[in-house]
């Protein structure tokens, strides 16, 4: 799989990973540009429907990130989404869907070298397992961007 | 079973209930839900191992509800239901009356919560054949499990009989209905099958009480219950919740433990 | 139609040093609804700005996107450059093409083709954002203080010298709490009461401030700025009004052999009875637990006696519903007693005391005149050891932290002890000794090298009783873990601070977080040390985590300070970006079905019951509906509800769908 660069989309909380993703770009530390980043208040915010459009828009691989538990901007929103996200992937994973794709972490304000970490380590590890083509090749069925919602 | 008939007809005549929800025989030898309000009516009631709908989910209709009190034949998976239907103010608990069958086949008559969380309690867990179907998949690889299911959703044609047989299904705009944004594809397209199933799954993940109602409702034969067992064990393993144990003020995903598992959280 | 105006920022180098600006600009311009796509050097410079508010007025301009450093850096900079020029800030967006872009990644194609997304996906985003309007609640300007010790009382006079009411509750009969039975105060050994009384009897006579002492919080409803709250105003079996403040009652009693409890239990009281000389109010208070004639029918020597005929032996509790805007809790700490330590003599021995036994012992005003004198046969110690850390800083006993004020008010006993028994001797026990304050370390150093007291670096481990003396073992770390032992005539155990009884009832009535040890929780445990996580409830003093005298004081002006910077304005202005349920047309009214599943999940008790009623004004369905002023925005319940029907402003459902949509896919 040579230059294959994945899509990836980066779920993050806006109070903890994504005030940590500003500090890994204060302390100028580089990481892959395939990681893109979409900001939600909490990750309780996060609707596990929206992973699965991630993947049948093309995307191979998943970051959903946020504040250590007791951290929480909102005091409980991240123990809310962690319950959601042990039963959401025993499902994908009885399903056959690669839950490999998906990386979870925790990483707070001040954790600007944990970001860059996460961000290359999956990277790496998405370039291994190559593009998502099951799930792609489904989506293609009825193509997704009609979804658009246009005004 | 005569003594239901019996019992049946006996609460109508003294005006107990204004009717009887059951079941009865229908075409081809298949059960077919029975709405009965004149006591003669009564001698068309059964009650055997073709019995397979849950009757809860007819208790959160509208004209149901407008009869009057109601009697409801129920097998311990329909109490389940009507426990988390309770908990969720989805039902008048007081005009409700619960028919079911004791160890020695008596019938039992279960009126309020307390009465049915207690003989639900007395009656024990039962073990769950498709407990083994699910093992045999787990122990598929990943690609294996992915044919197996895309295989089982290709049969889907979206007509939503699993949703209209499950009482725990009552909303009256459900996610499929919505278009902005749209959640779940309309057509039976293998992303939109395959979104459908999975987002039932999670919305009855801590709330399915494991009447099989929604496969046995499936045209097509794809084992819905798999899925939604598959989620009330892990549920049950990592959480130690079962939906109709209690009246829960929260349920599973609602609620939170600061131990909950974080072995897959870097 | 969308007519958005997106600006990139070159941020100097900072961005065009790795992204093609001009680029990025160009391919934006082809998304449809894009009117206006520019570059510039600094978007955040007054130039910058002007580009921008000139754009929204020549162009007509639905949106602006703004793509240049984080957002938490200026977003508030470019949505109030927005609403100058007219247009709803809410409308306004950013995207981090800085932190997130340039400064991660290397100049090549890919960080531009980056950039794009990036830009596209918030583009699409602001096409369904909505104008919205600051949320404003209004404030009820009356602060209700719960404690009044050194924290509330200071913290009440600094909110009623601000010109607002505050109403001071206090479950005790007289306001004070630990400070007044204090003897002296470290650093300076001024006479605690002394500092203290006159802002006692101020409390009493400041116009803005109504003090309910013997009461305490029945209830509490509301939110933030609008709170209602219900006070228990316990019997006194007595008409205030009436009552002189004589005292005769408490002097005739025949029922007086009560354990004290401002003495520490050293001395007895009166059933009838006031606190202490300078009690505030100075007016007495029956003990119904004790008093004969509520508890046999019999005596009332009292009312017969009282000149002014104001003892009501069948007055009942009073309940008071009062309004109030802002809550501070002041509810101060307990220490532990001796009986909690088996190895000490679980409570037994009636010399082993502890630190505030100790100081009713030194005050003048206290059982023994001021006079250090055993509990068990009145005689003056020669000998007193000083046990410092006695429950504290000891996981085994379930108290991991340190108790922060024992290590000087024990360098203070034992020079109070030496400066009234001059050939006494004093040992203390430390591990370490914590004076960190303001003239701390000198105050210790005194009580050592002036004062004559015998610091040993150990701890002990037994006290027991022999011939009428108090066996102490301990050891002496800087001379290699020597055991000690002293025979002495008393010991102070300097025992742990801890939350007082009640405090996790108080915290889980007021929905305020709690620690494991029962100690009220801060919001940020650096930046917010005086609010908690429910808003407008405000922390003071030792009931947050143990403290001095002058941090008590300290943090209680802070809790004010908050508490008038809420009330400087008759309305609060909340950020718009809270959730709301949907409302449809009848006969559905909503898709909310009612299941109520969400509620618990909101930290902040922010989703109500709303009933939707018919024209007879029977309820047809109960909904759910969110309290503006309460909910803080996470979307927790919006991620949670299965019908979809709770929305969250700013992160709707349209707008996330969106950016996962449009980031992915071509223009």
């Amino acid at each position: 799989m040579e230059n294959f660069e994945p899509k990836i989309v980066a779920f993050v909380c806006n109070w903890c990973t994504y005030a940590g993703a500003d500090l890994t770009g204060t302390s100028r530390i580089k990481y892959s540009p395939d990681v893109k980043i979409i900001r939600f208040p909490c990750t309780g915010r996060i609707d596990f429907m929206l992973l699965l459009k991630a993947f049948s828009n093309g995307a191979d691989g998943i970051i959903v990130s946020g504040c250590h538990p007791n951290d929480c901007h909102y005091t409980s929103g991240n123990f809310h989404a962690r319950r959601r996200w042990i039963v959401f992937r025993s499902l994908l994973d009885f399903l056959g869907i690669d839950t490999k794709r998906i990386v979870f972490s925790w990483v707070s304000a001040a954790e600007g070298a944990k970001w860059a970490e996460i961000v290359n380590t999956t990277v790496d590890e998405i370039k291994k397992l190559g593009p998502y083509k099951e799930y792609q090749l489904i989506a293609k069925e009825y193509l997704t961007t009609k979804e658009v919602i246009n005004e | 079973m005569n003594k239901i008939i019996e019992v049946a007809g006996e609460m109508l005549t003294n005006g107990e209930v204004q009717l009887v929800v059951g079941y009865e025989k229908g075409s081809n030898g298949n059960e077919r839900p029975a709405f009965i309000d004149a006591p003669e009516a009564c001698n068309k009631l059964i009650f055997d191992g073709s019995c397979k709908i849950n009757l809860a989910v007819y208790l959160t209709k509208k004209h149901i509800k407008q009869k009057g009190k109601i009697a409801v034949i129920a097998q311990k998976a329909t109490l389940a239901s009507i426990v988390t239907l309770y908990t969720e103010n989805q039902i008048a608990i007081e005009n409700i009356v619960a028919l079911t069958f004791d160890a020695n086949s008596n019938v039992v008559k279960l009126r309020n919560i307390d009465e049915i969380i207690e003989f639900l309690k007395a009656a024990g867990k039962s073990s769950d054949e498709l407990d083994d179907k699910i093992e045999e998949i787990e122990k598929m690889s990943t690609e294996e499990r992915w044919n197996f299911w895309q295989e089982q959703f290709s049969k889907c044609f979206k007509c939503y009989a699993c949703r209209a047989a499950c009482p725990l299904c009552y909303c009256e705009r459900c996610t499929v209905d919505q278009n902005q944004p749209q959640w779940v594809q309309v057509p039976a397209t293998k992303t939109g099958n395959l979104e459908w199933h999975i987002m039932r799954a999670m919305h009855l993940a801590g709330r399915c009480s494991n009447c099989n109602a929604c496969s046995n409702a499936c045209p097509q034969g794809i084992p819905l219950n798999l899925l939604t067992r598959k989620l009330s064990q892990e549920i049950f393993k990592e959480f130690k919740y079962e939906p109709g144990t209690a009246v829960h003020q929260t349920y599973a995903l609602s609620d939170f433990n600061i131990k909950d598992k974080e072995n897959f959280i870097k | 139609m969308a007519r958005i105006g997106v600006f990139i920022c070159h941020c100097g180098e900072n961005i065009s040093a790795t992204v093609d600006c001009k680029k990025v600009a160009d391919e934006i311009l082809k998304i449809p609804g894009v009117v206006l796509s520019t570059d510039y050097k600094y978007m955040c410079s007054d130039p910058g700005q002007t580009l921008i508010k000139e754009a929204v007025k020549n162009n007509k301009l639905t949106g602006v996107v703004v793509s240049a450093c984080s957002p938490r850096m200026h977003e508030p900079t470019f949505r109030k450059a927005v609403a100058e020029a007219g247009l709803n800030p809410f409308l306004c967006e950013m995207v981090n093409l800085r932190e997130h872009c340039s400064w991660v990644h290397e100049k090549n194609d890919m960080t531009t083709q980056k950039a794009i997304d990036l830009v596209k996906t918030i583009v699409e985003k602001v096409k369904h954002n909505e104008a919205l309007q600051s949320i404003k609640v209004p404030v009820t300007r009356k602060a209700l203080v719960i404690g009044g010790g050194v924290a509330g009382i200071q913290c009440a006079l600094d909110i009623a010298n601000a010109g607002h009411k505050v109403i001071l509750i206090e479950r005790e009969p007289s306001i004070g709490g630990h400070m007044s039975q204090l003897s002296e105060t470290f650093p300076t050994l001024d006479c605690s009461q002394c500092i203290l009384t006159p802002r006692m009897v101020e409390i009493a006579q400041h116009s803005n401030i109504t003090l309910y002492t013997y009461s305490e919080l029945e209830k509490l409803e509301g939110f933030i700025g609008n709170f209602n709250a219900t006070i228990r105003k316990r019997s006194r079996s007595l008409d205030e009004k009436i009552c002189t403040g004589c005292g005769l009652c408490t002097t005739k009693c025949p029922n007086n052999k009560i354990p004290n409890e401002f003495e520490q239990g050293l001395g007895n009281r009166t059933a009838i009875y006031v606190p202490f000389p300078q009690a505030v109010p100075n007016k007495p208070v029956i003990d119904k637990n004790n008093c004969t004639y509520y508890k046999k029918g019999k005596c009332k020597i009292c009312e017969k006696l009282c000149p002014a005929k104001a003892i009501r032996f069948d007055q009942p509790d009073e309940m008071l519903e009062i309004e109030v805007g802002a809550v501070v809790l002041a509810t101060g700490f307990n220490i532990l007693k001796t009986s909690f330590f088996p190895e000490y003599g679980y409570g037994q021995y009636k010399d082993v005391i502890d630190g505030l036994q100790f100081e009713r012992l030194a005050s003048a005003s206290g059982p023994t005149g001021g006079v250090i004198k055993r509990p068990s046969d009145g005689q003056i110690p020669q000998t007193i050891v000083f046990v410092a850390c006695a429950g504290s800083r000891d996981a085994a006993k379930g108290i991991p932290y340190c108790s922060k004020i024992c290590c000087m008010y024990t360098a203070k006993h034992a020079m109070l002890y030496k400066h009234k028994v001059h050939e006494g001797k004093a040992f203390v026990f430390y591990m370490d000794i914590r004076a960190a304050g303001k003239n701390y370390d000198e105050f210790t150093r005194r009580a050592i090298e002036e004062d004559g007291a015998n610091y040993i670096r150990g701890r002990v481990s037994r006290i027991y009783e022999r011939n009428g003396k108090l066996i102490v073992i301990g050891a002496d770390t800087l001379l290699n873990g020597q055991q000690v032992e002293i025979e002495a005539d008393m010991v102070v155990l300097a025992s742990a601070s801890i939350a007082n009884p009640g405090s996790e009832e108080l915290a889980q009535k007021l929905h305020v977080s709690y620690n494991q040890y029962k100690f009220f929780e801060e919001a940020h445990p650096k930046l917010k040390p005086v609010e908690t996580n429910t808003a407008g409830i405000m922390l003071a003093g030792a009931c947050q985590s143990p403290k001095d005298i002058p941090e008590s004081v300290a943090a209680a002006s802070g809790a004010a300070s908050k508490v008038i910077g809420l009330f400087s304005n008759s309305e609060l202005t909340r950020d718009p970006l809270i959730a709301h349920v949907n409302k449809t047309a009848p006969p559905l009214f909503s898709t909310c079905v009612g299941c109520f599943l969400c509620e618990s999940v909101c930290p902040y008790k922010a989703i109500e019951h709303e009933e939707i009623k018919n024209r007879n004004g029977e309820v047809i369905r109960t909904i759910a509906s969110i309290n503006p002023g309460l909910c803080q925005g996470c979307g927790t319940c919006v991620a949670l509800c299965r019908t979809k029907s709770i929305d969250i402003r700013g992160y709707s459902n349209t707008q996330v769908f969106t950016e996962v949509v449009a980031l992915l896919n071509e223009i």
